[in-house]
């Protein structure tokens, strides 16, 4: 598997790219896979009435080009914040307050108004959990893809360029017309993503796309934002709380909790192999068709309690309020983000080193 | 609602519900039926706009069907007098999927399981009242301390445990519960599936189980049936179901769910097969309603399929099967 990889610094291992794996790492410069963002010590303070709350602590992270990366944990534990950062969408009272983001080669962090708005929609494109919500619904629909058009592409911003990127989310063409009220939610996320989509961004920021969704239309809009990532050589950050589908489509995988990223790397290290007591709760929880051993009389133990807000200001390890692993030292010393037996997987753990269960 | 299972609690047989829309009717239910024997666990599964949802407002005594019967231990509901009907409303309950929109904001959940005690024991005095809404957070797993709180003060788990208390609190045999967990984040909602399992258990309370999950579904229950477009397509134990299931709408849904062991299995397989394209839409329709999706379709399916049984307590509906 190592030989597979590609170092750290030309960003995400691709052990399951069979090019790479073939060829061995002496290729890698000559690699497809660019590093398009990277995300380095982020910390993300909220400023509330009666104290600053870290939201985001010291994440790091980086998409490559025709990639998925994947950050799942509980709600609360971030996720969004750090997405959000990364077009710099977060609401005033949000203060990054150390580290970087660099979206190819350029700080976003540094970047004025005007670039920004450049950077929005044209480069990097955002698809929400809620298409409803996303979409205006005083105007077709239509209309609201060839805005986004004329603003980054006025070349591009006709009705016939909208229709071709309909029928690229498999659109019928009569949606054009129609206002959001009039279509089904999953119709509304393919106008999303369509909306997404028509500048041909380099980056997709996915948060939560399918979860208001059925599960047949989730699988339908998933094989999209994949055929789309493969045609178009996109990369993909995908965020979500279904472990099922990051063990689908995602090539590396960051856990976050309380703020921290507690496991990172490679999707079949992380969910085949879990070192984190957290990443094995998360599994844990979620009831499986395919495990042949069980039963209805079996029972999931998942992970008790729930995220608190004393665990962000928890002096030792975040998750040990709600760990069954947990030492007395775990409470004292803060665990670090160190390589577990494999190079690109990282666990953020005091007994990582231990035989697991 | 073979012979060998008891007495069932709820018996609904050829449920017919349509709603106005537009100049024309919607028909939301059609021709279903079901029972839910005591200390069973019934999965009512399908994708939004099936009709799942419609059909438990049916069995609760809200929604008056156009045609068919809703029996409950033997009695029609709507052909009971009001004490009959009364006592109906107490045996079967209701849990809701959001839990914030269920919960009166402006009461705290000290008020809102009491209330439940002075209506429907209004014998009951003040510290009867407080000790039994101690037992109910205590069972459903709640600190005993949050009587005292406000809906908006708890998390989403919490109000879920809120809800089931309330549901539990008079007492239930039958309790429908709507899509109860999938508005929670996967760890909150395996603790309540493990607390709704555990009680049902414990007072072998008979549960119909609303769901699109088909793996929350498989955790939960003993006998599946599955919804298309109003209609009932499949009906099976759930060892059968989901070891074989017999209708290609089944099939396709149990393909589409996302496993973690498959999706790691299956990691390397460049193009999936395109499952369930589309969307279920009722237009227009004669014959089968899963007929325009369906992969194996032939000529046959332009005339309704009827349920045929297959083996014991599995019937299917489908001109493969016929």
């Amino acid at each position: 598997m190592a030989t597979g990889v590609s170092p750290s610094k030309n960003g995400i291992a691709f052990p399951n790219n069979p090019a790479i794996q073939l060829r061995g790492p002496d290729l890698f410069d000559l690699t497809i896979h660019m590093t398009l963002l990277t995300v380095s010590d982020l910390k993300i303070d909220f400023a509330t009435p009666f104290r600053t709350v870290t939201a985001v602590d010291g994440v790091s992270f980086s998409v490559s080009s025709d990639s998925v990366l994947a950050l799942v944990g509980e709600s609360g534990c971030g996720k969004s914040v750090t997405a959000l950062a990364l077009a710099r969408l977060l609401a005033p009272t949000a203060q990054i307050r150390r580290g970087d983001i660099v979206f190819d080669g350029e700080s976003v962090l540094q970047m004025n108004g005007k670039r920004l708005r450049q950077l929005r929609g044209r480069e990097l494109a955002y698809v929400f959990q809620d298409p409803a919500s996303a979409l205006n619904p005083v105007f077709p629909v239509g209309w609201q893809v060839v805005e986004v058009l004329r603003l980054h592409d006025p070349a591009r911003a006709s009705r016939a360029e909208v229709l071709d990127v309909f029928k690229r989310v498999d659109l019928p063409a009569r949606v054009f017309e129609c206002y959001p009220a009039d279509l089904s939610g999953g119709m509304r996320q393919r106008v999303v993503i369509a909306m997404a989509l028509a500048c041909r961004p380099r980056l997709l920021i996915a948060d939560e796309p399918t979860t208001a969704l059925d599960v047949t239309l989730q699988a339908q809009i998933m094989d999209l934002i994949l055929k789309a990532k493969q045609d178009m050589g996109m990369g993909v950050l995908f965020i979500t709380h279904n472990l099922g589908l990051v063990a689908q489509i995602a090539d590396e995988v960051h856990v976050m909790y309380a703020g921290h990223v507690m496991e990172s790397g490679p999707v079949d290290r992380v969910l085949g192999m879990p070192g984190h007591p957290y990443t094995r709760g998360l599994l844990d929880a979620v009831p499986s068709l395919s495990d042949a051993s069980w039963n209805r009389q079996g029972c999931l133990a998942g992970i008790r309690g729930a995220v608190s807000q004393a665990d962000i200001v928890a002096a030792g390890c975040r998750f040990c309020s709600r760990c069954d692993d947990a030492l007395a030292g775990c409470h004292e010393l803060p665990p670090s983000l160190s390589a577990a037996d494999h190079p690109h997987h990282k666990v953020r753990c005091h007994r990582k080193g231990d035989a697991s269960r | 609602m073979s012979a060998s299972t008891p007495a069932p609690i709820i018996d609904a047989s050829q449920i017919r519900v349509q709603f106005p829309s537009g100049k024309e009717r919607l028909t939301a239910v059609n021709r279903v039926d079901l029972a839910v024997a005591a200390g069973e666990c019934v999965g009512l599964v399908g994708e939004s706009g099936c009709g799942k949802t419609t059909l438990g407002n049916v069995l609760v005594g809200w929604v008056r069907p156009d045609e068919g019967t809703v029996r409950w231990r033997g009695r029609d509901i709507w052909r009971v007098d009001k004490a009959v009907r009364a006592q109906f409303h107490r045996d079967v309950q209701m849990v809701f999927q959001d839990p914030y929109g269920s919960l009166n904001p402006r009461m705290t959940v000290g008020q809102t399981l009491s209330e439940v005690f002075q209506q429907h024991q209004p014998a009951l005095a003040a510290p009867g009242v407080r000790s039994a809404v101690d037992d109910l957070l205590q069972s459903t797993g709640v600190a005993v301390g949050y009587a005292a709180c406000y809906p908006h003060e708890l998390s989403g788990g919490q109000r879920q445990r809120i809800g089931l208390a309330r549901a539990l609190a008079v007492n239930p045999s039958l309790i429908i519960a709507d899509e109860p967990v999938s508005a929670l984040d996967v760890s909150v909602q395996i603790q309540i599936l493990n607390l709704m399992k555990a009680i049902q258990q414990r007072r072998s309370l008979s549960l119909l189980f609303v769901a699109h999950d088909l793996a929350v579904v498989r955790y939960m229950c003993h006998r599946v049936l599955v919804m298309y477009l109003g209609c009932l397509v499949e009906e099976a134990p759930a060892e059968v179901f989901f070891k074989a299931p017999a209708h290609p709408y089944s099939q396709a849904l149990l393909k589409v769910v996302p496993d973690i062991a498959r999706g790691l299995a299956q990691r390397h397989v460049p193009v999936r097969e395109p499952v369930l394209q589309g969307e279920a839409d009722a237009r227009g329709l004669a014959g089968c309603p899963f007929a325009p999706r369906c992969a194996f379709v032939h000529s046959k399916c332009s005339t309704p399929p009827a349920m045929t049984g297959l083996s014991s307590g599995h019937r299917c509906a489908c001109h493969l099967h016929g």
